[in-house]
């Protein structure tokens, strides 16, 4: 039921338009997202993966307008929220959307509480910020918060400081902090990299009933292949600063066609199936991503690489249903 | 299967950085380059080492001799004493001179002392731990709990006057210092997975001390040693001041204005020139070892 | 399967290591002691690759750096080629010292930043006083080319390179001195994925080149899967399941192993539809408080009352399984 196609009428949730953002450093550009556009729509998860370097979290944080000011930047693109671009808003009505109607969550819960105060008050003040509530509807509102996320003795816990949870816990409270003003998009950014096994199972998990529930949108940032099949509708694959192939999950892991993606699958190990003697590794090294040229980014590691490839940069084309890639190789 | 380095791809990037072939040193000299304030400072410095440094060849006069017809000349009157004289016609230009080898021969030497006794000692306690530590930390306690300037007149009082004692005992009141530095650092780099390694590597505390502690624990201390000249240069000013520095006919800087005090309103520049040399002194040090450490410091620039 | 030239070559005993927590000097309350490892005994094989798994708190870093005497045993025994090595001075261990290596986790970390990548991977001669520098030199060009790297990056310094090269840069250093064995904690784990499989591959090939033999430690059950031959997992200090790498993957005993392969997401929606929901409760015992008997009863979905009085032994419940639990 997680993969049943999700109902894709109505406009989209959020609508990227060949967003562009730069880095201006001393040894040249980055072009940490480079053209990427990609649909969303209510009820949908989105599973954005890829490995370090990708653009997949700047891609996140320019959603977010959150990208680091000198010296980034957002040189480009739109990013159509519920049909208006945030690019265009002024920083104190993005202000009015961060947190309220999308909501991030970080990859270290740790450095994203403030150790000085309890974490109920922390949630309060967001809800403080976007809905003007009462001093009881908002402690109600943060006990419930904490209550769905499923951290026991919920009341207690609010009492409590940031140093006093443990990792999973903690992570639950920053997930009840997005949520608490019911946000119609939820960014996640590898929200499990820093947890055991066991912890992100049950994070995982969290996230999904939490979609399935409420109906917002999720864009679930990762470079873990497994967990994107457990939770994500759709995946989009990123390769320095490129959308490279996107699909929905079933599409993705029965037929990947782009040589990225076809590289990422051989090499992960499972703790399933058939074991081959040896991991098929992509070979080379990720670029560095400072002044690329206008080329596919993955050509000097791509074994279907051809004369083309070095001199244009390949753009999404349609290879099935709802499947597309960047690639001129018919895989 | 050969990787180099980045090399496969994005070519002009990684040239650029390939030629700027790196260590902390050179990424700390290029960054200081840019730094416009800092080179400044060190020029500015520079040139004052160099002036105290020639003074027995480029002065026009000896340090103490006299001119009696010529007392109390004021500057730019009389062409042979370009900034004037003092009350026993001495050339107020030499004397400044001359002034300026004592005040950094104490800042530099006094500062070498406080470094030499404060860095084993910290270096030693931050790598035992244990009782070591524990009575090398009491003793920085005692030493923090009184003034400074009191320690040092104590040590001169024990040591007696003169040059050499000054500048003993300048530096050795202030070993407190980088012996807490170079501790921490120590008790910083002793954790760090590279200094595991080594030791799983079968490394003496010795070849751990020399190839690994030192090397990275130096950088803090080297700003702290260029920031502290300028207080070691104001100690032994104070106390010339006061009588308990150094002996006339020695020029310091802090004793022309200790005996010219009382003139000060008539004869305002001999109490002016050695109160700007000792002000301009300082600030260049310490600008200087502003520099240094923002230099030093491994910014995230990329 | 592995080269069974001979036996044992890392033989651990009830190995304990045990770290005291101060209490506050204030109030005196807060004082106890940390059961990092507690009474762990397993053996290492020539030329075999034994996986270590755990999550946090397991004590298998612990138990990797203990093996080195890094970290020095409260009670048990390392046996090391048939030599005790918990009671030997520091000066008596150096030249056993020259046959095990270690591979850290953090690959830019463990390489010291003030140095270039020539005095980095020479520095294990060094220490042990071997060779000239020009010999040295020879041998670093060696090793370098071994890890795929080539010989003009020995004057450069570990922030100008990536984490898979630096990587390659610790393995490297820890072949200098011609190791027999290696232990590597999570080398692959700050490594992206597709760097992962690259390592992986030149870790098995060096195996196999050197004749060396593994332990290696790490959280992540299917790059250890694809290593070992067999496979250790802890939990809470202890040891709670030791198997072939078919058995314990194919077959698990132990309700904690079989829930951390129930956890672990794998890449293939067709399959992580038909799972359903494969969680585990609860929080990782803590190693400063253990749960009374069998630590992890608490979250056992089988357990019974007498969990909780009863420390279960390791015992061998099928030829070459072991499992500590009582009701397997």
């Amino acid at each position: 039921m997680a993969h049943a196609l999700r109902d894709r009428r109505g406009p989209p949730l959020l609508d990227l338009i060949d967003l562009k953002t730069y880095f201006f450093t001393r040894d040249g550009v980055v072009r940490a997202v480079d053209g990427v556009s990609f649909q969303m729509h209510h009820g949908e998860t989105l599973g954005i993966v890829g490995e370090s370097g990708s653009g997949k979290t700047m891609t996140a944080l320019s959603i977010m307008r959150l990208v680091p000011a000198p010296p980034g930047r957002i040189v480009g693109g739109r990013i159509m929220f519920q049909g208006n671009d945030l690019l265009q808003l002024r920083e104190a009505q993005m202000c009015h959307v961060r947190g309220r109607d999308i909501a991030l969550v970080f990859q270290d819960p740790m450095t994203a509480f403030d150790p000085l105060y309890r974490i109920g008050e922390q949630i309060e003040e967001a809800i403080e910020w976007h809905l003007r509530l009462d001093r009881k509807a908002r402690r109600a509102r943060c006990i419930a918060a904490l209550e769905r996320v499923g951290i026991p003795a919920a009341p207690e816990r609010a009492r409590a400081y940031p140093h006093e949870f443990s990792g999973g816990m903690i992570q639950r409270a920053m997930i009840a902090m997005a949520l608490a003003c019911e946000p119609k998009l939820l960014i996640a950014d590898e929200p499990t990299t820093a947890l055991d096994v066991t912890m992100e199972a049950q994070i995982v998990d969290l996230l999904r009933d939490l979609q399935r529930d409420t109906g917002m949108g999720l864009i679930y940032v990762t470079h873990n292949m497994g967990v994107v099949a457990r939770i994500a509708h759709r995946v989009a694959v990123m390769y320095a600063g490129t959308l490279v192939e996107t699909a929905p999950t079933k599409t993705l892991f029965g037929t990947p066609k782009h040589p990225y993606t076809l590289g990422l699958m051989r090499s992960v190990p499972r703790v399933d199936g058939d074991l081959s003697e040896r991991l098929q590794a992509i070979e080379g090294l990720p670029p560095d991503l400072i002044d690329m040229p206008d080329a596919c980014p993955f050509a000097p590691r791509c074994p279907f690489v051809m004369a083309r490839c070095w001199d244009e940069r390949p753009q999404l084309r349609m290879v099935g249903e709802d499947h597309h890639i960047a690639c001129f190789a018919d895989v | 299967m050969t990787v180099g380095s980045r090399a496969s791809f994005g070519r002009l990037g990684a040239q650029r950085r390939a030629q700027r072939r790196s260590s902390m040193w050179l990424d700390a000299f290029r960054r200081l380059r840019k730094n416009k304030l800092a080179l400044a400072a060190t020029g500015l410095t520079l040139g004052l080492v160099l002036v105290a440094v020639l003074a027995p060849i480029i002065a026009p006069y000896p340090y103490d001799q006299p001119h009696f017809g010529s007392s109390w000349v004021f500057p730019f009157r009389d062409s042979r004493f370009i900034l004037g004289t003092d009350s026993l016609g001495r050339d107020m230009l030499s004397r400044l001179m001359y002034g300026g080898q004592v005040s950094l021969l104490v800042g530099v030497g006094a500062e070498l002392i406080s470094l030499v006794v404060g860095v084993p000692l910290g270096a030693l306690a931050g790598l035992r731990g244990g009782t070591t530590d524990y009575v090398i930390c009491r003793l920085i306690d005692i030493f923090s709990a009184l003034p400074y300037i009191v320690v040092v007149i104590l040590m001169l009082a024990l040591l007696g006057p003169g040059l050499g004692n000054i500048f003993i005992a300048i530096g050795l009141a202030a070993w407190v210092g980088p012996c807490r530095l170079i501790r921490g650092q120590v008790l910083s780099v002793k954790e760090t997975p590279y200094v595991r390694a080594a030791i799983s590597m079968g490394a003496s505390q010795r070849q751990l001390i020399l190839r690994h502690l030192i090397p990275n624990s130096i950088s803090p201390v080297i700003v702290a040693a260029a920031l502290g000249i300028p207080t070691k240069i104001f100690a032994e000013a104070g106390l010339s001041f006061l009588g308990l520095g150094v002996r006339p006919p020695t020029p310091s800087w802090g004793l022309m204005l200790g005996e010219s005090f009382q003139f000060a309103r008539g004869y305002y520049y001999m109490v002016l020139f050695p109160a700007v040399l000792v002000a301009l002194t300082m600030l260049g040090f310490t600008l200087m070892g502003d520099g240094l450490r923002d230099s030093l410091d491994p910014r995230m620039e990329d | 399967m592995a080269d069974m030239s001979s036996g044992t070559l890392v033989a651990v005993r009830d190995l304990q290591v045990h770290f005291r927590v101060r209490p506050s000097l204030l109030t005196g309350r807060g004082g106890g002691w940390i059961r990092a490892v507690d009474g762990v005994s397993l053996d290492i094989k020539r030329g075999e690759t034994l996986g270590l798994v755990g999550e946090s708190g397991s004590g298998k870093s612990t138990l990797g750096l203990a093996i080195l005497q890094l970290h020095r045993a409260t009670a048990g025994s390392v046996e090391f080629d048939g030599r005790e090595l918990t009671r030997l001075r520091d000066d008596e261990l150096r030249p056993i010292r020259r046959k095990m290596q270690m591979i850290f986790q953090n690959p830019i970390g463990s390489l010291d930043p003030r140095m270039t990548v020539q005095d980095i991977v020479e520095e294990p001669m060094v220490i042990l006083g071997v060779g000239t520098p020009r010999t040295r030199r020879e041998r670093v060009n060696e090793l370098l080319s071994r890890v795929a790297l080539e010989p003009y990056l020995a004057a450069r310094y570990p922030h100008e390179f990536s984490g898979g090269q630096c990587q390659r840069i610790g393995i490297a250093r820890a072949l200098a001195v011609h190791p027999e064995f290696l232990i590597l904690d999570e080398p692959v784990s700050a490594l992206d994925v597709s760097i992962q499989a690259q390592i992986i591959n030149l870790l098995e090939d060096l195996r196999k080149e050197f004749k060396l033999s593994y332990l290696f430690i790490a959280h992540n059950l299917a790059v250890v899967r694809h290593i070992s031959h067999r496979v250790a997992v802890m939990y809470a200090g202890k040891l709670v399941e030791v198997a072939t790498r078919d058995e314990l993957y194919g077959a698990p005993l132990h309700p904690y192993t079989r829930a951390l392969l129930a956890a672990v997401p794998i890449p293939d929606p067709e399959v992580e539809e038909r799972r359903g929901r494969a969680e585990l409760h609860g929080e990782i015992a803590s190693p400063l408080a253990p749960p009374t008997g069998c630590r992890f009863h608490p979250r056992c979905p089988i357990a019974v009352p007498e969990c909780a009085s009863v420390v279960p032994p390791l015992e061998e419940k099928v030829p070459g399984h072991w499992a500590a639990c009582i009701r397997v």
